[in-house]
């Protein structure tokens, strides 16, 4: 039978390490994918996704499960981080997101970048996390709107922006 | 603006927000917004436009590379959880708790706890008396009557 998160948090809180795994296991794919959208470098954003389990681990009696999903609250973390580095970095270099600085990893090569992933990777950074939070992480227009401290109305004006700047890239594309 | 077009405006910006899948669609204004684009060919052409750019974020390669059993071993093996103070006093309970339970330490504990509890109690109800003069005011008295009864 499956825990519900709220008791498996509730375990990591006392040290449980089977309990930490459990929850590891189902929340870092996403996070990792997350991070890559929005760094879009593989190893920067492998490390992120790393940073946000240890705050799991460290940290979880900052997770209140009456206010939000624990997805929403990695979420939350992994966001700030990404925003973190990526303002860090355009503060050292002009950094642009959608040149790579690292090399495709070996599961990336094969099927190798799309036309819309580097459209998406020249979308302006709110535009990008709220579109990516919505179509790729299922997360509601509410947590997406918690996650950015903004208003659900702002969510969706930034959604309507997002998709307009694509559809231009992509026909500029081709 | 009438409550129809008003629907249609909101499913429009509901359909530019979130695209054609209707499982993308706010749960609340799903059935609504159904509704309106069954109801004008406007929005259908709308929702075909949307449609096409579903499809092409679809083909977004992303994956996921890293070893999630491997991560959490050497997070939770490599790294000391921080425990806030209420942690840290409930595992202190606990393991008193546990000590209490082994049938080793009962007696030891028992007697101990016993002890504890009996000095608490002595050093908090006895109250040396400073103040005298009630005594001194009452003996006086007592022997001013007896002086008075003699004479």
């Amino acid at each position: 039978m499956q825990l519900d998160e709220p008791r498996l948090v509730a375990l990591v809180r006392k040290g449980d390490q089977r309990a930490y795994s459990e929850l590891v296991e189902r929340h870092l794919p996403a996070i990792e994918v997350y991070a890559k959208r929005i760094v879009n470098d593989d190893t920067l954003a492998q490390d992120i996704a790393q940073d946000v389990m240890v705050v799991l681990w460290q940290r979880s009696s900052d997770f209140n499960p009456n206010k939000a999903r624990l997805t929403t609250w990695l979420h939350r973390i992994a966001h700030n981080r990404c925003i973190d580095i990526m303002r860090k970095r355009q503060r050292e270099v002009s950094w642009d997101p959608s040149e790579s600085e690292h090399p495709l990893t070996e599961s990336d090569k094969p099927r190798e970048r799309q036309p819309i992933d580097v459209a998406l990777m020249r979308l302006p950074e709110s535009q990008r996390t709220a579109l990516v939070m919505t179509y790729y992480q299922n997360l509601s227009n509410r947590e997406v709107a918690e996650i950015m401290n903004s208003s659900v109305r702002a969510v969706e004006s930034l959604l309507v922006r997002a998709r307009g700047n694509l559809k231009k890239q992509l026909e500029t594309q081709q | 603006m009438n409550p129809d077009e008003k629907n249609q405006k909101r499913a429009m910006d509901v359909i530019a927000a979130y695209g054609a899948e209707q499982s993308a669609w706010p749960e609340s204004e799903r059935g609504a917004t159904f509704d309106a684009v069954q109801s004008s060919d406007g929005l259908r052409q709308i929702l075909s436009e949307e449609a096409s750019l579903d499809s092409l974020l679809q083909q977004s390669a992303r994956v996921a590379t890293l070893d999630a059993t491997q991560v959490a071993q050497q997070i939770a093996h490599g790294l000391p959880q921080r425990l806030t103070l209420s942690q840290r006093l409930s595992r202190g309970l606990e393991v008193v708790a546990e000590s209490l339970s082994s049938d080793v330490w009962k007696p030891a504990l028992a007697a101990s706890l016993t002890l504890s509890a009996g000095i608490a109690v002595g050093s908090t109800t006895y109250e040396p008396v400073e103040d005298w003069s009630q005594a001194e005011q009452y003996s006086f008295t007592v022997v001013g009557e007896e002086y008075s009864d003699e004479s």
